[in-house]
């Protein structure tokens, strides 16, 4: 899994990707490879030199021992990219909080002990991230523009300020949750410490990060999807008893609708 | 047919998008405009509420949830479809945009673990051929049958359509209990007395 997010991504950024430096000291002081054996002279340790993102995502490929550790670090080297806006979209994040089937010995893994699962997971964890939210409290208000201005301007140029902890510098993360696999655990994800971040609720957005809410479509929508089906050719047979009864089979759902106009 | 909420994390994306210090130069120019509004203003409270979270960065992550009413998630709602416009939108812009499709294949997908060479306890996935793998001589004696995952399929299969069924039996030798399995899907029955089991 490693190596196909590698490859895909320097398929599609290869070019980028060689101008954007490596940054992390133990990055740039090289890439410990696994040992390879040498008949009768033992283990021999070998050593990649990286110097670009495209480098290092081709340490990744070229190995598969390594993959996993160099999506962690390129996790991690991502964060700090500014020469270009970096969007990391991660589809089924919530899986990520679940058990995991893999084992190891006959004992059964935790997914905090696999090193994919941690670069993906623990967003918060990545390094420095763009200023922190300043805090609407009402001694804030009475404190005044000024001082929130200073500590946004601190926060802003990214220095040592401590508070700095999280996402990317320059760009955003977009995960979206699954309902696909059963919850097999009480998903506490929200919770402070173990993402990094918290949310409040369902609908609460705080410490740098914002749920959006999908819902089945809207009356409108539902109309606006049904004439780009027709139009499409995927709904054959339209009409507004048609309509109706599509409206019952999917319940306004997007991909009830989309089953059903397949069927029609 | 891109839906609105594709079209608000787009626009999330522009804003966190931005260059950083520019951002932050038009944040604070937009506090400075509206804390002088806030002095005009009655309620000077509320619009220097406005004036801070005008101070406010963009968030850095953002959560695609279902949203069925009271909680309930409902599936099908359209997630993995926003999502790929927002990657759609950002690969277009020139943005560097790593993308992990499904992040399932990571917890329950591939074939075996190995431990990480790099830090005790962790575990790597590496996902390639075990046939042509060159397998150095330390995997080939540490790693064992065992440590390969099956494929998440085969889980069920084995468990969901084997039938168990013991039953006592009288014979000359004696009392006994006789191991019975029947597959449902094979019609296979499978039987063995606890005679020819070892002592336990």
């Amino acid at each position: 899994m490693a190596a196909e997010i590698l490859t895909s991504f320097l398929k599609a950024h290869a070019d980028l990707l060689a101008t954007l430096p490596v940054t992390t000291p133990a990055v740039q002081e090289g890439l410990r490879k696994p040992p390879r054996e040498v008949t009768g002279s033992g283990k021999v340790v070998d050593t990649v030199h990286v110097d670009t993102l495209k480098a290092l995502c081709e340490a990744g490929v070229e190995d598969d021992r390594m993959a996993s550790r160099v999506v962690l670090l390129l996790r991690g080297e991502l964060a700090e990219v500014t020469q270009c806006p970096v969007l990391v979209a991660i589809d089924e994040w919530s899986c990520l909080f679940e058990h995991t089937s893999h084992f190891y010995r006959e004992i059964p893994l935790k997914a905090e002990q696999m090193t994919l699962v941690r670069a993906l997971r623990d967003l918060g964890s990545c390094g420095t991230r763009q200023a922190p939210p300043l805090p609407l409290t009402k001694e804030a208000s009475k404190g005044g523009l000024e001082a929130a201005a200073a500590a946004a301007a601190t926060a802003a140029e990214g220095g040592n300020s401590t508070a700095t902890r999280g996402w990317l510098k320059r760009g955003l993360v977009l995960a979206a949750e699954t309902t696909r696999f059963p919850r097999s655990v009480e998903l506490d994800y929200f919770q402070k410490g173990r993402a990094g971040y918290h949310l409040k609720g369902n609908k609460g957005e705080t410490a740098g990060a914002r749920r959006v809410a999908i819902s089945n479509f809207e009356p409108a929508e539902f109309t606006a999807a049904c004439d780009f089906l027709a139009e499409s050719e995927v709904l054959h047979a339209d009409g507004p008893d048609q309509r109706g009864l599509l409206a019952m089979y999917s319940q306004f759902n997007p991909a009830a609708l989309v089953e059903r106009a397949m069927l029609s | 047919m891109v839906r609105q909420p594709a079209l608000d994390v787009i626009d999330l994306m522009r804003q966190a998008g931005a260059d950083p210090e520019e951002a932050a130069a038009a944040r604070a120019e937009s506090a400075e405009a509206a804390a002088a509004k806030a002095g005009e203003a009655e309620n000077s409270d509320e619009a220097t509420a406005e004036a801070l979270a005008l101070l406010q960065p963009p968030p850095g992550l953002v959560v695609l949830s279902s949203s069925g009413g009271k909680g309930v998630p409902v599936r099908g709602t359209g997630k993995t479809a926003t999502m790929m416009h927002c990657v759609h939108w950002a690969r277009s812009q020139g943005w560097l945009v790593l993308h992990v499709p499904k992040a399932s294949e990571v917890m329950f997908g591939g074939w075996w673990v190995e431990p990480s060479r790099e830090v005790d306890g962790d575990f790597d996935q590496p996902q390639v051929d075990a046939a042509t793998r060159t397998w150095t001589k330390e995997e080939k004696t540490t790693l064992t049958a065992c440590d390969f995952l099956f494929p998440p399929a085969t889980f069920p299969l084995l468990t969901s359509t084997w039938r168990f069924y013991i039953y006592p039996f009288f014979s000359s030798r004696g009392f006994g209990w006789l191991f019975l399995m029947f597959s449902v899907s094979s019609h296979t029955i499978c039987a063995i007395g606890n005679r020819w089991l070892p002592k336990f």
